[in-house]
């Protein structure tokens, strides 16, 4: 019995021994920070959709050498190789992330010309829509005053139903007529106008220049009340001239006495008086 | 006589000691070439200003490798040379892309001026 102590004592120091060296061998790291920040950055280059071409392949190069760690930190190598091979990896999983950028970047200055053509297609569609849009407001805006295209260019007539027989001053019904014509003109700001005065044969020439002065000039007055500027505006009388019905009858006479407001195109200066034919 | 004998046996041991400790200096490895033109590369690309930090930590790498390669350490100085050559080519694709995003953002402005100007033509 008292020789089996100190036995058990030299086993017992064996095991423990034995032990140590594999607790030692436990203890290997099986990670190592280094890696797991290269792996991180693989990792975040692999899921870039962007990495692709020569960025692809600096990806390759950095799963390669993360590999590589991997292996050399599970066989126990010295941690200084698995450091080198995180540190390749990792800097070749950035460069594959600012390759992926350098694509997108690139590919924006080759894409230039054809992003300038199409900024400029859709400017010039949205400019003959709204050209489109125009004219058709245009077109509403003269049919609504019945207004209608000569030589000369756009003419309202306003009949004699705005005028009291031998009177100048406007009836209370013409203002619906004078409104619309101030609406145009407030919309068409580059449109002028010549308001010509006309009267029937009935009388002598010089009362109907007059009459016909006075009507155009009471036209204007009106259409200058409602905000027109007078400098838009020139006035004209034509007595009992350019007849567009037979005076010999009362219902061309009616026709005869008018006024007519000639919309200039945009632009025509008001002074450009447009002699009649 | 013993005594030179001894004298000279013991000189010679030294020799042979210290040449044992003494390196020899490596030629030029093709790792070291590949990240000197790296370098070079990055440098051209404009590294200098767009990706410093990987172009110093490159030169660094590339000096201590060289060191190491003088005292005869392959393994050491093989190793500092490839992270030479990753931070090089990091450097330059870093500063290719950083230069390509400014010229980039010059063309979206020129772009954008361009859109400013067209719609405000087009507006009535």
């Amino acid at each position: 019995m008292k020789t089996l102590f100190p036995r058990t004592l030299a086993a017992t120091t064996v095991a423990a021994a034995v032990s140590l060296a594999l607790a030692a061998c436990a203890t290997t790291p099986q990670s190592n920070v280094m890696l797991e920040q290269a792996r991180a950055a693989v990792v975040s280059a692999q899921t870039n959709p962007q990495v692709a071409g020569e960025a692809k392949a600096d990806l390759t190069t950095a799963q390669e050498a993360l590999a590589q760690g991997d292996a050399l930190l599970k066989a126990g190598k010295p941690v200084a190789d698995v450091d080198h091979e995180a540190y390749v990896a990792e800097r070749f999983a950035l460069a594959a992330q600012k390759g992926a950028e350098l694509d997108t970047s690139r590919k924006a200055i080759a894409d230039a010309d054809s992003r300038r053509t199409a900024v400029l297609l859709v400017a010039r569609e949205d400019e003959a829509a709204r050209a489109n849009e125009k004219s058709r407001e245009l077109e509403a805006s003269l049919a609504d005053l019945k207004a209608s295209k000569t030589d000369r260019g756009v003419v309202v007539t306003l009949g004699d139903v705005l005028f009291e027989t031998g009177r100048a001053d406007l009836k209370s019904g013409s203002r619906q007529t004078l409104d619309k014509l101030t609406t145009f003109l407030q919309a068409y700001p580059k449109r002028n106008v010549q308001i010509e005065g006309f009267t029937d044969s009935v009388g002598g020439d010089d009362y109907n220049q007059g009459l016909s002065e006075r009507r155009a000039d009471s036209v204007r007055d009106a259409l200058t009340s409602m905000g027109i500027a007078r400098d838009r505006i020139l006035t004209k009388g034509l007595g009992k001239g350019s007849p567009v019905g037979d005076n010999a009858t009362a219902a061309g006479r009616q026709q005869n006495r008018r006024v007519e407001v000639l919309i200039l195109d945009e632009g025509v200066a008001r002074t450009a008086l447009m002699e009649r034919p | 006589m013993k005594c030179i004998q001894a004298a000279s046996t013991a000189l010679i041991g030294s020799v042979v000691l210290l040449s044992g400790c003494a390196s020899t200096p490596l030629a030029p490895s093709t790792e070291m070439t590949r990240a000197k033109s790296a370098i070079d590369q990055a440098d051209h690309a404009g590294a200098r200003e767009y990706a410093t930090d990987s172009l110093n930590s490159s030169v660094q790498k590339m000096a201590q490798g060289q060191a190491a390669a003088a005292k005869g350490e392959k393994a050491q100085s093989e190793q500092l040379f490839e992270e030479s050559y990753a931070d090089a080519h990091l450097a330059q694709i870093s500063a290719e892309s950083a230069k390509s995003a400014k010229d980039a953002a010059g063309v979206d402005r020129g772009i954008a001026t361009l859109q400013n100007e067209a719609s405000h033509a087009t507006t009535p």
